[in-house]
């Protein structure tokens, strides 16, 4: 609920750094900044709106000199929130920064929830649903990539790029809305089968960047990769080559990673976190039978599976159980320790999993790395190449996959031979899915284009 | 007592006059009703014909609620034809053509034997008000009339100025005068007037046209009447013939170009883009070869033709060669020419959903005042002006149809929500969101109880269509349960209908799911179907065919009413509520809308401004 009462909140990511901003948003965010700035030269009076003023903050009750700042005042509507802000630049310093901050909630002001401010600049009409959206995403975006994809959403990518299915869309309902409405005038209108390609051809860009969904959500959020194996095959090693150091306790008993350990790479922009899971095998071992149990529900909660074979012992009844415990997953099967004699071939892996791809690398010599990153990014990101526009929001996701199915119901009732009022019903359902995302509802668009577009009226 | 004293005053006698003073005076207030000339009550300005795509729907509203217009269509009308018939119920619409002069006589005859009202000749030139209420009204020469409400319907009268090629003179339509002073006396009180303009065709005399190379176009047999209370259409039926303009007329229309008024810069109003003159017309769609024109009869009993499809503007010499380009209409004769009108409208996002005036209490506006076009929509306005009137007398809330229940919310919803945009207002089908559930054919069961609570409708309109209601719903059920085996013969008349034969039983409902078997085609397989009505038939298959529609919007009026019942009050103060936009802000204070739902109508008003004002609200409501 948008309560109108005072945020406070560092504005800069936490750790050092050159300057540490606190933002204050709300009614009281001008006071607030009277209160606890002077400005150098001992000038008083208002504070002009968009500019920046040097001077000190002090703690009002002691007079005590905190820190040399940089301060603006933003006076609504023209803010980012699109109320009163004070942004105070301190010099970086995560204690600085935290002391100013301190002394602003104490002269009553809130400190913000996450994505409060973004949240209060869409309730005033600042930025639109998908803009606000973005922002929160770009809060939250793990790698420069992930970044990227959420910045060019801000920019009114996505807005944009639905803005125009929208208009496709608006192109074909006119042609069903002026059949309604004008049935004796003489405009040459598409038929049934015309219209049915082009509502298809809609869909399928509509499905285009429902799709685009997974591939934005593997760079905000991370895939999840999960590394299994019978014991002592090499997933701790394995693990700790990809990450470039030893992080894993690795040692030749079997069974050392009990618990699931989680690490996060970065596959060319791609964040992935590896789980190390334990050998799953037979074990009559309680702690370790745990152990297993967790690697297999991990394994089907992983976006993807790396299943590690020794190449230097053959394939052994433990191996094939792991390999059929990850049928049907997305996985390759990684084949380690080639630096040794091999005793297991790919044919022979191929017999025990034929959906998977193999790769041989050596954990220890590091051979063969580079080729299962590059596999795996590309089994991830299933060989798609980049779409131009991805949705990276849920809720955004929802709305094109109602549109997408309006789109398929008018397919249907036009090969039903529904009248064009029941076809305008799911076309005005996809369009409304469509306005969903961007934010847009008009109503009077669909007479004006065909008043354009045809020569209607007696 | 001062016998001058009306309860209501109407002025104005069009579409919108006859039906605001009729429902007055009915419901039981002393009305007086004033026009500029008691021969021309319910003129037909431009085409003789009442109904259309959406306009007929509006006359079935109309009739329902107990107005006037589709009765005296029936009794008057000469062709009766149902529109869009290859279409979904939905959108099938009447529309019939009128004898302009009965039409006339008809109304004049129903206005003069209307109890408690009166009828005066007069030009208004002056509204009274005191203390921001209406008092009455000031006639040119000076008359006084004193009334507790007045209501204007003043269509295309208010300086209003007629247009022949570069000639150009004062009118209300052409053989009228203008009503010149009142929109100065409207604009002293504050009202904002602007301009818009219209047109219509030359008419022809009826006897030089060669029919005998013309298609003619009969109406429906049996013609189906407007009103749910007529049961036979006993006028004599004319048939309207169908020619085309041509590349000649074409390029008459375009060397002349320079002498339209539109054209070379006389006119600055907008006209409507769906009601082109035929000069708009080549020019902007230059690709065209041809325009359809119908030759519709003016009435049985004169020469007159409306050669539907020529409006126009042009000069009377240009207008002669044109008509005698066309194919039978070699030797055709004008009897009056074309002209293009401009006249002035009130912006009607002055007016709260009753139809009153924001700036003045106790003024109604109905019509073309309002900048729409179309008798249809004129007469829906003056009849809930009318209605409206009486009830603020009586002082009971003011009758606000909803955009779910009928065009007529549709249309006062766009007027005072969204205002004209410039161009005169006609209605649409596609105007409306509902339009699966707003059908001609159920216009009495949407709005029947609304006009007899009101008293407009009659005990007997009322009974009948509760009891089709009941009627309907115990079809649909027999259809439900209603089973078919399949029986020798069973599948050779599906077949015979294009679908496909039985497996095993199947209930009478579930062929008529099938698109290609309509009601009529079920009596073959349940013969005691033949009996029923068409009327009720059409409603089962609606209810049947397109159950899985029908139920999505009803879904979407669920949701509709929700923003629709929470209410903004009149005097809410749009300054204080934070993070408003100064343009949101401006336009919720103009407009005032009644509820949340009418203010994410308003154009310009953001999804996130209505979030904002529902947490303002609720606040609001705990504090």
């Amino acid at each position: 609920m948008y309560k109108e009462d005072t945020i406070a909140a560092v504005a800069t990511p936490a750790g050092e750094g050159g300057v540490g901003i606190v933002r204050v948003s709300g009614p009281d965010a001008e006071r607030i900044a009277k209160q606890i700035f002077s400005r150098s030269g001992g000038r008083n009076g208002t504070l002009r709106t968009h500019t920046l003023h040097y001077g000190t903050i002090r703690e009002p009750k002691t007079g005590e000199a905190l820190d040399e700042v940089l301060l603006t005042l933003m006076r609504r509507p023209r803010s980012y929130t699109g109320e009163d802000v004070v942004e105070v630049h301190c010099h970086g310093g995560p204690f600085l920064v935290r002391r100013v901050l301190g002394l602003i909630l104490s002269c009553g002001a809130r400190h913000a929830e996450p994505g409060e401010f973004t949240k209060r600049a869409f309730l005033n009409g600042r930025l639109d649903l998908a803009q606000a959206e973005a922002v929160l995403d770009l809060i939250r975006a793990r790698t420069d990539k992930g970044m990227r994809l959420a910045l060019g959403q801000v920019q009114g990518e996505l807005s944009k790029w639905v803005g125009e299915l929208r208009e496709e869309l608006l192109n074909i309902l006119l042609q069903v809305e002026a059949a309604i409405d004008f049935p004796e005038e003489q405009i040459e209108l598409l038929q049934r089968d015309q219209l049915a390609a082009k509502l298809e051809a809609l869909r399928e860009k509509i499905a285009g960047l429902i799709a685009s969904y997974e591939w934005g959500r593997l760079f905000r959020e991370g895939a999840r990769v999960c590394i299994a194996g019978r014991p002592n095959v090499g997933k701790s090693s394995l693990l700790n080559a990809l990450l470039g150091e030893e992080r894993v306790i690795v040692t030749p008993v079997p069974g050392t990673t009990r618990d699931v350990i989680e690490e996060s790479i970065n596959l060319g922009g791609l964040p992935v976190a590896l789980w190390d899971t334990a050998g799953i095998c037979e074990t009559s071992d309680q702690v370790e039978s745990i152990g297993v149990g967790f690697s297999l529900r991990r394994i089907e909660e992983a976006d993807a599976a790396l299943v590690v074979v020794d190449g230097s012992s053959s394939i052994s009844l433990e191996d094939r159980s792991v390999l059929r415990a990850v049928k049907g997953k997305k996985g390759l099967v990684v084949i380690n320790k080639i630096d040794l004699p091999q005793k297991v071939g790919i044919s022979q892996v191929k017999e025990h999993a034929p959906d998977k791809d193999t790769i041989s690398v050596s954990a220890k010599s590091g051979a063969g790395l580079d080729d299962l990153r590059h596999a795996l990014r590309n089994l991830l990101l299933e060989a798609r190449c980049e779409p131009s526009i991805v949705v990276s929001n849920l809720r955004h996701r929802a709305a094109l996959e109602r549109a997408e199915k309006s789109l398929g119901e008018t397919g249907m009732a036009l090969t039903k031979g529904f009248p064009p009022e029941i076809i305008a019903v799911d076309l005005q359902e996809a369009k409304e899915g469509l306005e969903e995302v961007i934010g847009v509802i008009s109503s009077d668009d669909i007479l004006k284009r065909i008043f354009d577009q045809f020569c209607v009226g007696k | 007592m001062d016998y001058n004293i009306y309860d209501v005053i109407v002025v104005g006698t069009g579409h919108a006059g006859i039906e605001a003073s009729l429902a007055a005076s009915r419901m039981g207030a002393r009305t007086l009703v004033l026009t500029l000339n008691l021969d021309h009550i319910g003129q037909m300005s431009c085409n003789p014909a009442i109904g259309g795509i959406g306009k007929g729907h509006l006359v079935k509203e109309i009739d329902a609620l107990g107005g006037e217009m589709g009765r005296a269509i029936d009794a008057t009308g000469i062709q009766f034809r149902t529109l869009n018939t290859k279409k979904g119920p939905a959108v099938r619409a009447s529309r019939a053509q009128a004898d302009k002069a009965l039409y006339r006589q008809q109304m004049k005859r129903v206005l003069e034997n209307c109890p408690n009202l009166t009828l005066r000749q007069g030009s208004v030139e002056r509204l009274l008000v005191e203390g921001g209420e209406a008092k009455g009204v000031e006639t040119q020469i000076g008359e006084i009339f004193y009334g507790r409400r007045v209501i204007l319907t003043t269509g295309t009268f208010l300086r209003g100025l007629i247009h022949v090629g570069d000639r150009n003179y004062s009118a209300g339509r052409a053989g009228d005068f203008a009503a010149q002073g009142l929109s100065d006396s409207l604009k002293e009180f504050g009202f904002k007037v602007g301009r818009l303009k219209t047109g219509t065709c030359p008419r022809l005399d009826g006897r030089t046209i060669d029919y005998s190379r013309l298609q003619a176009q009969y109406g429906d047999d049996p013609p189906a009447p407007f009103s749910f209370s007529t049961e036979k259409i006993s006028q004599r039926q004319l048939p309207c013939h169908i020619t085309y303009t041509n590349r000649r007329t074409h390029e008459i229309i375009k060397s002349a170009i320079h002498r339209s008024p539109m054209y070379s810069g006389i006119i600055k109003s907008r006209g409507p883009r769906y009601c082109p003159s035929i000069e708009d017309k080549v020019i902007r769609f230059a690709d065209r070869e041809r325009h359809q024109i119908f030759l519709e009869p003016e009435g049985c009993d004169t020469i007159e033709v409306y050669p539907n499809g020529l409006s126009t503007s042009l000069p009377l010499d240009v207008q002669i060669e044109m008509v005698r380009s066309i194919e039978g209409l070699e030797r055709a004769e004008i009897m009056r020419p074309g002209y293009a009108i401009e006249y002035d409208y009130v912006e009607p996002t002055q007016l709260h959903p009753s139809l009153e005036t924001k700036l003045i209490k106790g003024l109604y506006h109905a019509g073309q005042i309002n900048g729409t076009t179309g008798y249809e929509e004129a007469a829906a306005q003056g009849l809930m002006a009318g209605i409206n009137t009486v009830l603020s007398l009586r002082r009971e809330e003011p009758i606000v149809i909803g955009r779910d229940t009928a065009y007529i919310g549709v249309l006062i919803d766009d007027l005072v929500t969204k205002g004209t945009d410039g161009e005169p207002y006609r209605m649409f089908t596609s105007r409306a969101e509902y339009r699966l559930l707003l059908r001609e054919d159920n216009a009495d069961l949407r709005l029947t109880d609304i006009g007899y609570k009101v008293g407009l409708a009659t005990e007997e309109a009322y009974r009948r269509s509760e009891d089709k209601k009941r009627r309907i719903t115990a079809l649909v059920e027999a259809l439900e349960h209603g089973r078919i085996e399949t029986a020798p013969g069973i599948n050779g008349r599906l077949e015979s209908l294009g679908s496909a034969p039985l497996r095993g039983q199947s209930s009478l409902a579930q062929l008529l799911r099938r698109p290609e078997i309509s009601f009529s085609d079920l009596a073959l397989f349940a013969p005691e179907l033949a009996g029923v009505s068409t009327h009720l038939g059409l409603q089962a298959e609606v209810e049947i065919k397109y159950s899985g529609y029908v139920q999505r919007q009803m879904e979407g009026v669920k949701r509709f009413r929700k923003v629709e019942a929470v209410r903004l009050p009149v005097d809410l103060d749009y300054a204080v509520i934070a993070g408003l936009s100064r343009e949101v802000r401006e336009k919720l204070a103009r407009i005032r809308p009644r509820t949340l739902g009418q203010a994410a109508r308003i154009s310009g008003v953001t999804p996130a401004a209505i979030s904002l004002l529902s947490v303002y609200l609720k606040k609001q409501k705990v504090a």
